[in-house]
């Protein structure tokens, strides 16, 4: 009993009496310093040292132990890459740079995943899905003009200002939308409102603790349903830079939508395009609406460009420039589920957020 | 170091997928298993266009000869795909076999299909009778000559005002189930044209409000003794025709409508596998209340006996099970495919089908398929999918196990004796429950 209750006492009874080298203990305080002074260039016992270092019990003693470590890791590291830099690829210990690890770097891959070839099937059913009226003009039943889309912004019942506001904004920056406030409506009677006056979007915007916080996109008649998170949500007063004007735009915007590389981001992507009609290309000025997804956030963002080609006096191979002013709202979606056939139809999910089974990996993501 | 063989160009394939993309697609599982074993193939097998989503597949029975397997659009169209289901060429697609539908496209659009019966008519050709279900509530019985290519209508019978889903077993005595939003359950007899059972809604609810109907599948258990029926209302049900019309069991489950549901039937036991829109996905054991034993009052019979993890991303379309190799298909509109270990409830393989799948139809070679064949392949990207997951099951308890009672309808003398026997071998928990012997093979 007395053995087991004292181990350290016992170990450094046994220590003494080998001939091995000192081994640390959290009782031989002098002996501690003279022996964590580590070796440069051995990774392993750094490593080795560390676990060591673990078992001092002092707190003050074991985190001046980690720092004159770690002061000696940065110190090989800088060396490398000064040596690095110095010597260029021709340096066989340090190595060429290596591209730095992210999460979009590391991202686990997608089986859903279209490369930079393309897919065919996977294109011909976007042909013929709820949008291809929308977004590829030649598809609309024949006739081979687009649907133009129309827009009908609302929100949930008895909302606060801000939320009014956001909602006034969107039906602002979207052409052909329509802000209606919702005037303890059933969802029903706005939908079926929106089928009867040739609506093909429904945005229903929620609101939590007087803060916009949920965006319901609809598509009518037979779209599927969006459901996102709304977060981080900036009124066009409140950017960094607010337009000084307040002009009504009349100039469709381009829109953008970057890195939605699977199947679910396909879709998402598409659903958000098909609010807007479609842009007759790049202007010399004009607007764009920018959604870009990063990590399976949606970053919504509304620009004013001018094009500004090099002027008399400039180089010869001078690109035009671009100069862009953030006119619109800000905001950022995180899509929650999405549900096919339009609000109310009790269609199946086609894609639903579970967030104990799918948020297991930090590099997984689905857009 | 064995060179790995190049996969058969005629091996035949396993499973069928009804896309909405209008594709009807084969899944092929190597026949090697082991670490090298290739994932499986998925071809288009029929096309039938982008506008005319595939709902149903159904074949024959295997009596011998190759199975004849039909799909069902949408849109009404009706077709047998060739024999051999080989991989279609571009060549092949582009000069399609004659697409075969009847006279009369229905307004009202499909919404399922079954195959009924075989038959041989006066001339002694072969005749396949087929149950199609569409939105307005008809079913239109279509019947399909061996020799020729087109259909011809044999009935139709008015099953309430929608059909969701549609069900036959028998032979001789083929039988045909029904259902749909607001049209509860009827059984028909598919010869004499008539319902032989209609099934009766449950009482008011406690606010004397009417409770609704939604059918969304139905299988039927012990040769159509018994029929599983999952709803929109979140509930499994089960029906004995024999007995009464109202559900002998109605158990609620999960907070999205149930879309589709299983049975899995082994030796004198019967347990239901359903999947619900959210893409959960639940083994139950609908086993009827014991009748005279008040023992364990508070032990409710019909129970969910756990869920398959992990659920699919999306609605659960379709499900089928091979009790032999204890495994469980299900497709989903995420355009999965995923294979699950009956046992365990484990997941073993997924695979990515490019399209929304609406229906699964299992083919002769699927009982050749082994766990191991089948764990070894597919795409799993998500850490913790890997084998090692499944081979925890046998060290785990096997919490799922539950003896089933032979329904009273068979003999009420029977299901004594079973329950005496229970309560002898000392099984647990409380109210007589003990392992369900599924028949796997050795190579579990």
């Amino acid at each position: 009993a007395q053995t087991k209750t004292m181990p350290n006492k016992n170990k450094s009874a046994v220590n003494a009496s080998n001939s091995g080298p000192p081994r640390p203990d959290s009782n031989d305080n002098k002996k501690q310093k003279t022996n964590k002074k580590p070796k440069k260039d051995d990774a392993s016992s750094i490593v080795g040292l560390k676990q060591r270092l673990s078992s001092i019990r002092n707190k003050q003693r074991r985190q001046a132990a980690y720092q004159q470590v770690r002061q000696a890791e940065r110190k090989a590291k800088e060396a490398a890459v000064k040596l690095r830099r110095r010597n260029g690829a021709d340096n066989g210990a340090a190595g060429p740079a290596k591209e730095p690890h992210t999460l979009e770097s590391l991202r686990l891959p997608d089986a859903t995943m279209t490369g930079p070839a393309g897919d065919a099937e996977v294109d011909a059913e976007e042909a013929a899905d709820e949008f291809a009226d929308i977004l590829d003009a030649a598809g609309a039943g024949g006739e081979g003009q687009a649907r133009l889309p129309r827009l009908l912004v609302t929100h949930a019942d008895e909302v606060g200002r801000r939320t009014a506001a956001f909602c006034r904004c969107l039906a602002r920056t979207v052409p052909n939308a329509v802000f209606c406030r919702r005037r303890r409506l059933p969802l029903g009677r706005v939908l079926a409102a929106a089928k009867a006056k040739e609506f093909t979007a429904v945005m229903i915007i929620g609101e939590h603790d007087k803060k916009p916080c949920t965006a319901l996109l609809t598509h009518l008649p037979a779209g599927p349903t969006f459901a996102f998170r709304l977060s981080s949500v900036r009124l066009p007063r409140e950017l960094p830079r607010p337009p000084e004007d307040d002009k009504p735009e009349t100039v469709a915007p381009q829109v953008l939508c970057n890195r939605f590389h699977t199947r679910l981001g396909r879709r998402v992507a598409r659903g958000l395009a098909a609010i807007f009609p479609g842009a007759s290309g790049v202007r010399r000025h004009a607007r764009v609406v920018t959604f870009h997804n990063q990590r399976d956030y949606v970053f919504f963002r509304h620009h004013r460009y001018i094009l500004r080609q090099p002027g008399s006096g400039a180089k010869p191979g001078a690109k035009p420039r671009c100069a862009l002013q953030e006119v619109g709202p800000r905001f950022t979606l995180k899509l929650r589920s999405l549900q096919t056939g339009p609000l109310g139809a009790g269609g199946g999910y086609e894609w639903l957020h579970k967030r104990h089974e799918m948020d297991q990996s930090r590099r997984r993501f689905f857009l | 170091s064995v060179a790995m063989p190049d996969p058969e160009p005629h091996q035949s394939p396993q499973l069928l997928l009804a896309c909405r993309s209008g594709h009807v697609k084969s899944v092929t599982f190597s026949a090697v298993s082991g670490d090298a074993s290739q994932p499986p193939r998925l071809s288009a097998v029929a096309e039938f266009g982008q506008r005319h989503p595939v709902i149903g597949l159904a074949s024959s029975p295997d009596c011998g000869g190759p199975a004849r397997v039909y799909a069902a659009t949408a849109t009404g169209l009706l077709r047998r795909l060739d024999d051999d289901l080989r991989q279609m060429d571009s060549a092949e697609k582009a000069a399609a076999v004659e697409m075969t539908s009847p006279a009369e496209v229905p307004a009202a659009a499909t919404t399922c299909l079954t195959f009924c019966c075989s038959s041989a008519d006066s001339s002694g050709e072969r005749r396949d009778l087929l149950a199609v279900g569409h939105e307005d509530g008809t079913v239109r019985l279509a019947s399909f000559a061996a020799s020729a290519a087109s259909c011809t209508d044999a009935a139709q019978l008015r099953a309430g005002c929608h059909v969701g889903v549609v069900r036959a077993w028998g032979d001789s005595d083929a039988r045909l189930a029904t259902g749909g939003r607001e049209s509860d359950l009827r059984v028909w007899d598919v010869a004499a044209e008539s319902c032989v059972f209609q099934a009766k809604n449950l009482p008011n609810d406690r606010l004397n409000l009417r409770r609704p109907v939604d059918v969304r599948d139905i299988r039927p258990i012990a040769g159509g003794q018994l029929l599983a029926v999952c709803t929109g209302h979140r509930e499994l049900r089960l029906y004995s025709p024999g007995e009464q019309r109202r559900p002998v069991v109605n158990l609620a489950w999960s907070e999205y409508p149930i879309q589709s549901c299983c049975a899995i039937e082994a030796a004198s036991a019967a347990a239901v596998a359903a999947g619900n829109s959210a893409g959960h996905l639940g083994l139950f054991d609908l086993r009827r209340p014991p009748a005279a034993s008040s023992k364990s009052p508070a032990a409710a019979a019909a129970q969910l006996l756990g869920h398959f993890k992990p659920s699919c991303s999306g609605a659960v379309t379709a499900l089928d099970a091979v009790i032999d190799a204890g495994l469980l298909f299900a497709t989903s509109e995420d355009r999965h495919l995923r294979v699950f270990d009956l046992r365990g409830r484990r997941l073993l393989c997924q695979l990515y089908a490019k399209s929304r799948l609406a229906g699964l139809l299992p083919l002769s070679g699927v009982s050749e398929l082994t766990r191991s064949s089948v764990r070894a392949a597919g795409d799993r990207v998500v850490k913790g999918l890997t084998a090692s997951s499944s081979e925890g099951v046998s060290k785990r308890r096997l919490t799922d196990q539950l003896y089933l009672a032979t329904p009273a309808v068979e003999g009420g003398a029977e299901a004594k004796a079973a329950k005496i026997d229970k309560k002898k071998a000392g099984a647990a928990p409380a109210a007589g429950r003990g392992p369900i012997k599924f028949s796997f093979t050795a190579d579990m």
